[in-house]
């Protein structure tokens, strides 16, 4: 480090390196259907616990795509409705790259606090930004850790255990790797989300689940149905307010 | 993993006799990978280091505890049939609860991108197919 400010836990994990051009990503929390999503911001959304009972799937749905965002929904899946949810958005402070309309701007009303600058001189941390509460990953499944059963498809019992994200409906969940694809007659996936609520399948027989399952299949002529594994990392989330 | 198809007669019942085969490449595992690890990220029970009050004067909204949120790199690239393209100065790119890594599909399009953690502080992403160009996004993320 040649100048600055480095912050690192008594275990490592590095919180701030203002040798570096990342800036700190603050969550901007509400609840919402649609977004648009910067390229250097993550959006998290919670859902809401389903009827006991019941399981609900839902997947990403993008429709507008550019070189610097994506306009963005949390769709039911099989239906074109869009699903209305908490959320938190992380954005950078002012001046990131290539994104300037979206950053958070500081409340320049507040004359304390903590600024940061960068080699480059570019801000990386305002705490005037920061509201009252703050967003931190909890939890992480990289690429290839989880098994896209969802909780409603497939005869294994077992198979659910390797894809549940969470037991609870307090989390918040990154969204940039769900999606929903056709490709020719019958030719289909749909990579998201399946929330349950004390839920049975197979007529009863198996379950019940509780909590929050990736789901992933793929659907093609003569295949059939197979579940596939996560092709990115999945995050899980929450705000903190010590 | 390859999948054999069955055929089937005018009521659509097996005809016993396999007629293709087809090999899905199972891209989430990337190149010699056989899948992934997960877990919690708990931050530190250190009580020193820094310490930001929110603008209430007493929500604690940065603390020792507590782990950081920043996108070192991403965005949408377009990528030649079997090409490649890597992004540099990703420190401990090979830990997952380091850096995270996420990949996107175009706008309503199939995913066929693969990425891979290297040791040189490094991540590629491969354009799998040697067919066809894909568009895709992509964000890299320092979680700790």
């Amino acid at each position: 480090m040649g100048y600055g400010l480095y912050v690192q836990t008594s275990n490592s994990i590095l919180q701030l390196d203002s040798d570096q051009s990342w800036k700190y990503e603050v969550a901007i929390q509400g609840s919402g259907s649609s977004w648009r999503v910067y390229n250097d911001e993550v959006l998290f959304v919670k859902f809401p616990t389903p009827t006991s009972g019941t399981t609900v799937h839902y997947h990403r749905h993008v429709s507008a795509d550019t070189s610097n965002y994506e306009d963005v929904q949390i769709r039911y899946t099989g239906t074109t409705t869009a699903a209305t949810l908490d959320y938190a958005l992380l954005k950078p402070v002012i001046n990131s790259y290539g994104t300037t309309s979206s950053d958070i701007s500081p409340n320049t009303s507040q004359t304390y606090g903590l600024q940061v600058y960068n080699a480059s001189n570019v801000l990386v941390l305002d705490t005037r930004t920061f509201s009252n509460a703050q967003f931190e990953p909890s939890a992480y499944y990289e690429k290839g850790s989880l098994v896209g059963w969802g909780t409603d498809t497939g005869t294994l019992a077992l198979a659910n255990s390797e894809a549940k994200l969470s037991t609870g409906f307090t989390n918040y969940y990154s969204t940039n790797w769900s999606r929903a694809v056709s490709a020719g007659v019958g030719n289909s996936q749909v990579e998201g989300w399946n929330v349950a609520n004390n839920y049975y399948r197979s007529g009863g027989s198996i379950g019940p689940y509780t909590g929050v399952y990736y789901k992933n299949l793929y659907t093609a002529p003569f295949v059939g149905t197979v579940p596939v594994s996560n092709f990115a990392d999945v995050l899980v989330g929450g705000s903190f307010n010590a | 993993m390859t999948l054999t198809c069955d055929s089937t007669d005018s009521s659509g019942a097996s005809t016993g006799s396999p007629s293709t085969s087809v090999s899905i490449s199972d891209t989430s595992t990337g190149s010699g990978s056989s899948g992934g690890g997960s877990g919690s990220l708990s931050g530190s029970t250190g009580t020193y280091g820094l310490k930001i009050f929110g603008a209430n004067g007493s929500s604690v909204v940065f603390s020792p505890s507590h782990r950081t949120f920043q996108v070192i790199a991403g965005g949408r690239v377009t990528l030649a049939a079997s090409g490649s393209t890597t992004v540099y100065n990703i420190a401990n790119a090979t830990d997952p609860t380091k850096v995270s890594i996420s990949v996107m599909s175009d706008l309503a399009g199939s995913l066929q991108v693969a990425y891979t953690r290297n040791a040189n502080s490094t991540v590629t992403f491969t354009n799998q197919s040697s067919g066809a160009g894909v568009t895709f996004r992509y964000h890299i993320y320092r979680i700790g």
